[in-house]
């Protein structure tokens, strides 16, 4: 009895050591399946996140090239109380807001609508990674102002090249907004008559310094020079190219740059000018931001300087004047604004701005600009992330130096979706 | 001299009391409030950036790496915060809700990293992405353990 007792312990304590053994088998068999089912899945939301961010890109692996493609569509319908009398398709300057765009006596051109959707664009952007240093990355965007198509049919715009560039490890080559341009904007719709706008052929080198920036640009040249009759002429005499050192600080609440342009103007016999004179021009442009609190956007900028010409108001300006003693003589003009944004909601913002260009005439003719203003008042509403309706009205104003006075007033509805 | 020491000792002292007076008022849960206010302020601006007027699409990409360094200064305090409210909260919070704070904490300090990656690699087109993970944890935090 003693025996089949002792018997049934040994095999009690065997049935346990073994069921043991086996449990401890059967869990470290199934620990590494474990491991291996776990590595698995998690491979799989890896390439499931990537698919997720991989929307709207397109991965080219051979080159290790990501490409993006990305645009707007947009619409703008405009009210003008003055037209500038140009026939359907070829009427840009009733579309664009600018100093130049404000017309002088319009004889039967008041109240006229347009509408437009040439601001539509596209752009593809390419990333190509570089082992331990900075990706390169490069942009081709067009928009439709190309050549005018008319509007009886079919308002078939053809595309225009706005930027073609690349940037690697702090250089920029190809074409794209001049550095003499500000970093900041006012958020109306259309900017007010002292923009600052230039894109052209450059070569940019910028060093960043934590979130500030210095940054040195060889850029395209190009004068626009007024005769002494008055008349303002683009000159194909450049020899240097224009040259812009700017500054850039940014930090959480406030944003400015400062650029300074150095450029030699030169008239070499040109159109039936019999003169040949140079001479070296000079202009600043500092503009910024800063939050006023939560969102609120208060938007400054001021500019000028002897030759700031064609980088200024879409050269309402002229860069230098030939005098009457046929002399080159670069020409000062100045402009400011000041913009603020005001938001009601997440999605509703108001949008006020003014601004103001003006110049010293070399010249003693009454029929020439002396100066220009606007005032922009405009709500805007994103119904969605990134669709954007927005409503604005524009009053301009430019003076000669007859003291004549022409206005316009427009209004701007427009709505775009960024995909 | 001694009475330079004893002054100094004292100015020590008191500099280190007041001192850790200024750290005890940051882990209060308003300054929480104030840093998480901070964040979606940003996170609205970062988000409007594609209404606004720049240069080109490099240029306002460029601007979203300046807005993300930002974002996660303020995300690394959020962190930094959440770990001195784990001790402010420890008698308020039961063990389960302990514990689903301290996931969600460290479920931010992960975004954090991340973003600090993806500005590096310069992957702007998945900051957004992360910047709505980091969203949804904040609300799920607020939601739950409110």
């Amino acid at each position: 009895m003693r025996l089949i007792v002792s018997a049934r312990g040994v095999m009690l304590n065997f049935t346990k050591s073994s069921l043991l053994t086996l449990f401890f088998s059967i869990f470290l068999y199934a620990d590494e399946n474990l491991t291996a089912y776990i590595q698995h899945l998690e491979e799989r939301i890896q390439t499931l996140e990537n698919k997720q961010y991989s929307r709207g890109t397109l991965k080219l692996t051979s080159t290790d090239t990501t490409m993006f493609l990305g645009g707007r569509v947009s619409l703008d319908t405009i009210y003008l109380s003055h037209a500038n009398g140009n026939e359907g398709g070829s009427n840009s300057n009733d579309q664009f807001f600018s100093a130049n765009n404000i017309p002088i006596e319009p004889k039967g051109e008041d109240s006229e609508l347009s509408l437009t959707a040439r601001h539509s664009k596209f752009w593809i952007k390419t990333r190509t990674q570089q082992v331990n240093e900075k990706p390169l990355l490069t942009l081709l965007e067009v928009d439709f102002w190309g050549s005018n198509g008319n509007e009886k049919n079919s308002n078939s715009h053809n595309l225009r090249l706005r930027h073609a560039y690349m940037v690697y490890n702090g250089w920029t080559l190809g074409q794209t907004n001049s550095l003499f341009v500000g970093n900041s904007k006012p958020h109306t719709l259309l900017s007010p008559v002292d923009d600052v706008f230039m894109r052209q052929p450059l070569i940019a080198y910028t060093k960043r310094f934590g979130k500030d920036s210095i940054a040195l640009s060889f850029e395209e040249a190009e004068s626009v020079i007024m005769t002494s009759s008055g008349n303002k002429i683009t000159v194909n005499d450049d020899r240097f190219p224009d040259f812009i050192v700017k500054y850039d600080h940014h930090s959480e609440w406030t944003e400015y740059s400062l650029s300074l342009l150095l450029r030699e103007l030169n008239i070499d016999k040109e159109e039936e000018q019999e003169l040949t004179d140079s001479l070296l021009a000079y202009a600043l442009n500092f503009t910024g931001h800063v939050h006023t609190s939560n969102d609120n956007t208060l938007t400054f900028g001021l500019v000028g300087g002897k030759g700031v010409g064609r980088y200024m108001a879409t050269s309402f300006f002229p860069s230098a004047t030939i005098t009457k003693e046929n002399k080159l003589q670069a020409q000062f003009s100045w402009g400011t604004h000041l913009a603020y944004e005001h938001w009601f909601t997440p999605k509703v913002r108001l949008n006020i701005a003014t601004g103001k260009v003006e110049t010293n005439n070399i010249l003693t003719l009454g029929t020439l600009d002396k100066k220009a203003w606007s005032e922009h008042v405009g709500i805007q509403y994103n119904p969605l992330k990134k669709l954007l309706l927005g409503l604005e009205y524009i009053h301009g104003e430019r003076l000669l130096e007859n003291d004549k006075r022409y206005s316009v007033d427009r209004l701007y509805i427009r709505g775009s979706y960024d995909f | 001299m001694n009475y330079f020491v004893a002054f100094t000792s004292m100015g020590i002292l008191l500099f280190s009391g007041c001192y850790q007076h200024l750290l005890e008022k940051r882990v209060e849960p308003t300054t929480h409030s104030q840093t998480s206010t901070e964040l979606q302020t940003m996170m609205h601006q970062f988000d409007n950036l594609i209404f606004q007027h720049f240069q080109s699409e490099l240029d306002r990409d460029q601007k979203r790496i300046d807005y993300t360094k930002d974002m996660i200064v303020i995300v690394d305090k959020l962190v930094e915060n959440s770990k001195n409210l784990q001790k402010f909260s420890n008698n308020q919070l039961n063990n389960i809700s302990q514990n689903s704070f301290i996931t969600l904490a460290k479920d931010l300090e992960q975004k954090s990293k991340k973003l600090k990656k993806l500005v590096i690699n310069y992957k702007v087109e998945e900051i957004s992405p992360t910047l709505d993970e980091i969203n949804s944890i904040c609300k799920r935090c607020h939601a739950e353990l409110h």
